[in-house]
């Protein structure tokens, strides 16, 4: 009986104890345990680069077909198909690519805030100042890229400095849009901060004191004609001009070469005169890859069945512009860019499909290495952003390609865009101009893509507008010319795109195959006809409107104080 | 202390000798037909002893030579106490008991009387179930229970099912689900996404998938499942209470010879509904004449004279194939005074009707009660069960269903050499041949689970006792995945894929709690205390890697090296509770209930760690006042139940008040970015309920009513907060900076419940009816915010197709109402203008044209219509959620024939049918469309003498009276099917009205006829019972939607959208015979 009782002892004893430990307030303590926290992390240097690293690809993400869409189908360079929104501009504000980029490039703001404010107050005392600064002016570049893009979007825009505070406040639903000119200030002095922050160097392929120089011209120059009438703002023009002189006579970077290897893993993944580059790469993490090759590429190109590019292409308008139309069988390969830039009949390219010697665009379905279905009415398809199948990956990278996954980075600022810029500030409002340095740049570029080029004696703003488009074109840069050219001089941007060939080609493949004369080839045109000056601001997304109708009010100043710089 | 333990222990020992004994003997029989009752208990009051009443209703027991009362009791009738005197026979008659006032009845921590009870609450038991063809136990619950909302998932064997107590009482569906209890222990893992167990998106995105959490419980071992819905029932489960309780007690064994139990059926599985999409023949017709009618595409060749083509590929039938399904359980129930047991194992194996899918179970079970003193008393139950099963990704625009649908009859399943046929076509990806994909990529989930609870009653001192259980989970599922090399017609993947992952749960809950009851005379009351503590720990490990050598052996290993990457991770959660209930009732008439529970989550930061939930209620049994004794001739049993408590949810996930930091691979090295915004504050979604109740009993209890009222308001809502695009918290959920998490809502659930059960007939046929009715009204009362918050759902990516303001049901339909079919140029310029409104007025086929759609002008900026269609004229366009469900049972018994009808049913809620949305399109000359397409707005020459070309007033040129848009009208006014248009550059397929259809049901859910083999002719084969059935389950369903199945619930591809079928796998229809015996 006593040992009954003493049992039932224990039994209350423990449970005693029991209730104690269910008490105790650190067996519910249980931060993430499998993962890093803002506060455990930024504890070492290399924590904080890895911190940026990120911002170097997988917000930007949801971006890359807007990018496509809006820099290149809008400004005439790739053919979706006459009914895409994007071509003929009746783009809506429910339009799934608007949606994505829109909240891709805001989403970049936010990841490059976050790091900012950790860096800022969470970085420990091991981590150098160099790094601070240095991972604090990457994350500021990329939020002025991110803001750039924005406002040639979509003009007046909210700026959201700090997403915490925004939240902590309680004001995220009543934010008001910023006035165009206040972003740019906004975009302009975080360049200048960042300019402050980041080094002369910086590990290959980051930002550098370049990169932000580079940008910041760019900026400059779009910024000149914000406002203006038929001419542009001298202030900028020469800040412009500048920013870009630092970056040309500064910098060390020349061209590189041979213009296709800008384009490639290997060459161009960490080429010197890619100055701003997203950084993708191939794996299991969605998000972290470019998935470029598998919207552009021909159908069955990658051998993964990740491709329906067959029907996507570089325009006839683009065609022309580079000398070539594809209702001809022979090449005029005068510039070297228009074979690195579109594929078109009988091209070959031996770094695509290697391991079986090369592929031939031979618009044969049947008959080609890939097993490719070619089919763009417009006789052409892109190369730019397009690595091959997964051998051609592991060789040129390393490791195979994933299914709607590359490693190929994505070059949004290069040198050469950079001379063009020198040479379209140096023009400025003037007619023309003979400065020799703008011509020697303008000459530098202009040469690289097409050798036998005599050397221009006088610059016009024609004239650069169109090597801009040659040599930038699919790099998802074209449409902003037209932005900034629209910002001062509306009726020739309009007239400008309303002119291009946006159409298809009839009987392409029968007279490929021989089955047709060449007369039977009969140009199917499209134009736009733009009028109205709307066309050049895409609409909101749906979603934020109808969560902040305020966003429809009239844009409003915004507080340089509130920033701290 | 200790001397009155001692004492008391003395008394339990000599009460326990007895004198001189004698014998008494009798026979049990039913009062409504005369049969005999087996396995009645028979209990000598205020002792242990006790007996069962034999196959034939018959029973002898041991009484003390001075007597004593001995009490009858069986589930489903009334007890009976019958004072022996001297008699040595006892015949007894035992009434039905509907209320089943009698019976014990688990509440939380404990049993109740029926009757003591004053909370809402329903039990389900197993006879109910009997002859049901259903493979997780929360598919019995449909239309069995009122209060409670049950929605397949989908169709696929194994699948869940979402269960809503008393309504969506929080918004995100994965949260809302009720707590299982299963024999004491919370089932862990009921709603797991597919990227919780390694499957990535495969099954979509949502966070509801179609495995089931408890698919590893075997039905068949289920004895009854109470659920409790009201706050003053489920506030002891506190922080988990909110979402309702449903409590599943398992069978124990009982005292006597080993009986053993065989029950098993077979059935066949097969899919009645078909949608109405066009053969061979009259898809060649659409797509020519859509080729002419869109211009600029040229016709196919091949598809010019119909007559020559056959029916072509009907994938629908491909896709759908008759499919058999068994279940054999066998299990052994017995014991004696001191031990009783109940083992059993079982098989279950479904097909699916859609290829590429099936389901399989192993179960076994051990439960063990045995009394060790009379003062100790030891038990556990123990379930093992293994099951494996075939997924496929459904209910997406991606899913196998909706690819078939959309898949032209001219492409073939296979080539004539044998090779999978595909389809490759203009301006689009090459189409994966949906039944090669559904039979050659594998995704294959394998669970195994151990349920484990073991627990003792110590009888302290006379009415206390401490009962202790330590119980337990531990799980691990497997998830496998691999896509293999193939080449579909043209399209060719040269590169396969093996992906596997192996997750780990433990969980374990300790509980101790001391109950005391006491009478005082006419008093009586209960008290009891405890105290709980639970852990549960996870932890997963992935290899993934492509570029294997062949598609034999899907080994993640044999993968190419380079592409070879691991995935890894863990974490943990913990709660601590305290908890506290009083019972007092005097003269079985008035009854009052409290509870406590105080909870603390390692869910939540330091801030808010702990809560109190209390509860209060009431009941006031009218029928025992004397002064009503008048009516009890009509009126048995009159009940009022009134009760108030407060439940809490914090369902969300760890660590949620903190930031917590991702990896993210660059091209820079590894990447480490935030993956959330904190909120430090974040703490428990609290609800607050009242429940009005009635209980009647009329005619003799022919007539039992239960009616219920309840309201509930969830405060505090857990949710993500809502924020625009510009705050970074949109987008793809690999990389968005997720928005805090808080709590930010608030909702309310309004509704009345009826249970009606009847006794039409009784006597040589007996007819039992149950009708459950559930009536709820949901809406959102609140959110933070401005007062232009708003939940939004997803359909597909970025389609916004629901929608929920404040005042408004959860997941309310969104979009524009459509007003008819533009006729022509007048008609366009007389309406209000739409966005494909030319800017400069030169009209094209590429701008909104006759044959367009006409959207209603319901608002502007300011609130009012301003001529304009644009975003502001999207408005509520129906609701998914239904008015009302029901379910009504009936059974009828003559002789050894039992025949049971089920029907179950919903009421007024919306479907949006986005499969029809995707069929109906008529953009692409590439895709399989409706019939209905046929009737689409035609256009035809208002003049067909007007000369061409000329040049307009803008300088185009106009070549043919379908470009004039002054020549056009529509030749056929009547419809309301748009035209057919490449681009479609008015949106005639954006959201609207146009897809919303009424999910209204009524389902013949099943027949089933039993027959109950005679005893005498089982005697021979020495077989105690036997019983042979056939089952038709969902015979027939009418219904008004168009689609496979109106039983559509929440979406597998995105959390916030219920009602949305994007090609749902459709529940079978299933037939099945069955056997089951006792020897």
């Amino acid at each position: 009986m006593m040992k009954t009782i003493n049992k039932i002892r224990k039994i209350l004893a423990l449970l005693i104890i029991l209730l104690v430990v269910g008490a105790c307030e650190e067996f519910l303590d249980r931060p993430t345990e499998d993962s890093y926290t803002i506060d455990s992390f930024y504890k070492t240097d290399e924590q904080c680069f890895q911190a940026a690293n990120v911002l170097y690809n997988a917000p930007w993400y949801d971006f890359q077909r807007g990018w496509v869409r809006i820099g290149d189908v809008m400004a005439g360079n790739v053919y979706y198909s006459t009914d895409d929104v994007y071509q003929s501009f009746v783009l809506t504000s429910s339009n799934a690519q608007l949606t994505d980029a829109s909240n891709s490039l805001w989403m970049v703001n936010g990841h490059c805030n976050a790091v900012i404010e950790n860096i800022d107050s969470k970085a420990g005392p091991d981590v150098s100042t160099a790094t601070k600064n240095t991972v604090t002016g990457e994350a500021m570049v990329w939020k002025a890229m991110a803001y750039f893009y924005l406002v040639r979007c979509w003009g007046a825009v909210p700026i959201v400095h700090s997403n915490s505070d925004i939240i902590g406040e309680g004001t995220a639903l009543k934010l008001r849009r910023n006035k165009v000119e206040d972003v740019y200030e906004y975009i302009v002095r975080t360049l200048e901060r960042a300019i402050e922050l980041l080094p002369e160097q910086n590990q290959p392929g980051r930002i550098n004191k370049y990169s932000a120089y580079a940008l910041l011209s760019k900026v400059y120059l779009t910024r000149s004609g914000w406002g203006e009438s038929g001419s542009r703002n001298q202030e900028d023009l020469d800040k412009a001009k500048e920013y870009a002189a630092k970056v040309i006579y500064e910098s060390g970077v020349t061209l590189e070469p041979v213009y296709s290897d800008l384009f490639r893993i290997s060459t161009g993944n960490r080429n010197p005169e890619n100055l701003l580059s997203w950084h993708w790469v191939a794996s299991d993490q969605w998000c972290s890859q470019n998935s470029l090759q598998s919207d552009l590429s021909l159908n069955n190109f990658t051998g993964l069945a990740d491709s329906w590019g067959t029907w996507v292409g570089p325009t006839i308008d683009l065609q022309r512009a580079f000398g070539d139309t594809a209702n001809t069988k022979v090449r005029a390969n005068t510039d070297v860019r228009r074979k690195a830039t579109m594929m078109m009949y009988n091209d070959h390219y031996p770094y695509f499909w290697r391991n079986s010697g090369g592929f031939t665009a031979t618009w044969d379905d049947d008959n080609n290495i890939a097993g490719a279905t070619f089919g763009c009415g417009t006789g052409a398809n892109c190369v730019k952003h397009i690595v091959g199948n997964t051998e051609d990956h592991a060789a040129e990278y390393g490791s195979p390609s994933l299914r709607m996954a590359t490693s190929l980075s994505t070059a949004l600022i290069r040198l050469a865009d950079v001379y063009l810029i020198y040479a379209e500030a140096v023009l400025g409002n003037s007619a023309s101009t003979s400065d020799p340095q703008a011509l020697a740049v303008f000459n530098a570029v202009r040469q690289r893509g097409i050798p036998t080029a005599p050397d221009e004696t006088s610059l016009t703003f024609e004239k650069i507008f169109k090597e801009r488009r040659l040599e930038l074109a699919c790099e998802g840069d074209n449409w902003y010319d037209f932005v900034r050219l629209h910002y001062y001089n509306p009726t020739l941007a309009k007239q400008w795109l309303n002119n291009q060939e946006r159409g298809s080609f009839n009987n392409l493949k029968p007279y490929y195959r021989d089955e047709v004369a060449q007369g039977d080839v009969t140009l199917n045109s499209f134009k736009v006809n733009i009028t109205d000056d709307s066309k050049f601001f895409l609409p909101f997304p749906d979603v934020d409107i109808s969560l902040n109708p305020h966003l429809m009010d009239e844009p409003v100043d915004f507080d340089f104080g509130s920033i701290g710089y | 202390m200790k001397r009155v333990i001692l004492f008391l222990i003395l008394i339990a020992f000599v009460a326990h000798s007895w004198a001189q004994e004698r014998t008494v003997t009798g026979t049990v029989t039913a009062e409504e037909d005369g049969t005999s009752l087996p396995g009645v208990t028979i209990l000598l009051k205020g002792t242990t002893r006790g007996t069962i009443s034999d196959t034939d209703g018959n029973f002898t027991i041991q009484v003390p030579e001075s007597g004593g009362t001995l009490v009858f009791s069986f589930v489903g009738k009334i007890s009976q106490e019958i004072p022996l005197g001297s008699a040595s026979v006892i015949d007894v008659v035992m009434k039905s008991d509907v209320f089943g006032m009698e019976e014990l009845v688990v509440v939380g921590y404990g049993t109740q009387k029926k009757s003591e009870l004053t909370g809402a609450s329903i039990s389900v038991s197993s006879d109910k179930l009997e002859g049901l063809v259903f493979s997780n136990l929360d598919q019995a619950l449909q239309g069995r229970a009122a209060g409670i909302t049950a929605v397949n998932t989908s169709g696929q064997p194994g699948s869940s099912v979402s269960i809503r107590i008393r309504g969506q009482g929080s918004l995100r569906a994965s949260a809302s689900e009720p707590l299982y209890v299963i024999d004491g222990v919370p089932v862990q893992n009921v709603s797991q996404s597919g990227h919780d167990i390694g499957l990535g998106d495969r099954l979509g995105n949502g966070s509801v998938q179609t495995f089931s959490g408890l698919a590893g419980i075997n039905p068949a071992d289920i004895l009854t499942m109470e659920i409790l819905k009201d706050a003053s029932a489920t506030a002891i489960y506190g922080s988990r209470g909110a979402n309702g309780v449903v409590l599943i007690t398992t069978r124990s064994g009982r005292t006597g010879d080993a009986k053993f139990t065989y029950d098993g059926y077979y059935g066949l599985q097969d899919q009645v509904a078909r949608l109405d999409i066009m053969n061979l023949r009259e898809f060649a017709e659409y797509s020519t004449d859509w080729a002419a009618e869109t211009n600029g595409r040229d016709p196919r060749d091949e598809f010019l004279d119909p007559s020559l083509l056959g029916k072509g590929t009907n994938w629908q039938e491909e896709l759908f194939r008759t499919a058999p399904m068994q279940s054999h359980q066998l299990s052994a129930q017995g014991g004696t005074d001191n031990v009783k047991y109940y083992v059993s194992g079982s098989y279950f194996d479904q097909e699916g009707t859609m290829v590429g899918t099936d389901f399989k179970r192993y179960s076994a079970r051990v439960n063990l009660d045995a009394d060790l003193k009379d003062w100790f008393k030891l038990g556990s139950k123990i379930l093992y069960s293994h099951t494996e099963e075939n997924l496929a990704l459904n209910n997406s625009t991606e899913g196998i269903i909706s690819v078939a649908m959309r898949t032209t009859p001219d492409v073939p399943v296979k080539n004539t050499d044998g090779s999978w046929a595909g389809l490759s076509y203009e301006g689009a990806p090459s189409v994966i041949n949906p039944i090669a994909k559904a039979l050659d990529e594998t995704n294959i989930l394998k669970k195994n689970i151990l349920y484990a609870n073991f627990y003792t009653d110590l009888t302290l001192y006379k009415g206390l006792t401490l009962r202790t259980e330590l119980g337990g989970e531990l799980g691990n599922s497997n998830a496998y995945h691999f896509t293999p090399t193939y080449q579909y017609g043209s399209l060719v993947n040269s590169t396969n894929t093996s992906r596997k992952q192996y997750n780990q749960n433990f969980f374990w809950q300790l509980k101790n709690y001391l109950t005391y009851s006491r009478e005082f005379g006419r008093h009586d009351a209960t008290a009891m205390i405890g105290q709980e503590v639970s852990e549960s720990k996870w932890e997963y490990l992935r290899g993934n890697s492509n570029g294997l050598s062949s598609n034999d052996i899907k080994e993640p290993s044999l993968g190419d090296p380079t592409s070879m990457a691991i995935g890894s991770g863990h974490g943990s959660y913990a709660m601590s509770s305290f908890f506290a209930r009083a019972n007092y009732s005097f003269n079985d008439k008035y009854y009052l209930t409290y509870s406590f529970r105080y909870d603390g989550s390692s869910n939540f930061g330091p801030e808010n760690r702990w809560a109190p939930f209390h509860a209060v209620s009431g009941s006031w049994r009218l029928t025992n006042e004397p002064f009503l004794e008048f009516i009890t001739g009509i009126v048995n049993d009159f009940k009022i139940r009134v009760g108030w408590g407060q439940t809490g949810n914090q369902n969300i996930g760890s660590y949620r008040w903190g930031a917590s930091i991702t990896k993210m691979p660059t091209n820079l090295g590894q990447g480490f970015r935030q993956s959330n915004i904190a909120n430090p504050y974040i703490t428990w979604e609290k609800q607050e309920q009242i429940n009005l109740g009635f209980d009647v009993g009329l005619l003799e209890n022919r007539v039992a009513l239960i009616l219920d009222l309840y309201q509930k308001k969830s405060t505090a809502m857990l949710m993500d907060m809502q924020l625009p695009s510009y705050m970074g918290t949109r987008g793809n959920v690999s990389i968005r900076l997720n928005p805090p998490m808080g709590n930010f809502g608030e909702i309310e659930n309004k509704g009345i419940e009826i249970s009606l059960n009847t006794r039409p007939l009784i006597g040589t046929v007996t007819w039992n009816s149950d009708l459950q009715f559930t009536l709820n009204k949901n809406k959102l009362l609140g959110l933070d915010g401005t007062p232009a918050a708003h939940i939004e759902g997803y359909g597909q990516w970025t389609d916004l197709v629901s929608l929920t303001e404040i005042g408004q049901p959860l997941y309310t339909f969104y979009g524009y109402e459509v007003a008819g079919v533009y006729q022509d140029k007048e008609d366009i310029l007389s309406s209000p203008a739409q966005k494909a409104f030319p800017d400069d007025g030169n009209f094209s086929r590429g701008t909104v044209w006759p044959g367009d759609l006409k959207f209603a002008d319901l608002s502007g900026p300011d609130g009012v219509p301003d001529g304009v269609i644009d975003e502001y004229d999207r408005t509520n366009i129906g609701s998914p959620l239904p008015k009302f469900t029901f379910g009504f049972n009936n059974v009828v018994r003559y002789k050894d024939f039992e025949l049971i009808v089920f029907i179950n049913g919903s009421y007024g809620n919306k479907i949006f049918n986005y499969v029809g949305r995707s069929l109906s399109q008529m953009n692409t000359m590439w895709s399989n469309q409706l019939i209905s397409a046929t009737d689409r707005a035609k256009l035809e020459p208002i003049d067909p003498d007007k000369v061409y070309p000329f040049v307009n007033g803008y300088g185009t040129t106009i070549n043919n009276w379908y470009d004039d848009i002054d020549n056009v009208r529509v030749a056929n006014p009547g419809t309301d099917i748009p035209r057919a248009v490449a681009g479609d550059p008015n949106e005639n397929n954006r959201m609207s009205d146009r897809y919303i259809e009424d999910g209204s049901y009524l389902r013949i859910k099943s027949i089933s006829l039993s027959y109950y083999v005679p005893g005498n002719l089982l005697n021979r084969i020495r077989v105690d019972n036997m019983k042979v059935y056939v089952n038709l389950q969902n015979m027939w369903t009418f219904t008004k939607y168009t689609g496979l199945d109106p039983e559509v619930g929440a979406s597998q591809t995105n959390d916030n959208v219920f009602g949305l079928d994007n090609g749902r796998y459709p529940a079978a229809r299933i037939y099945t015979f069955g056997v089951s015996f006792t020897f």
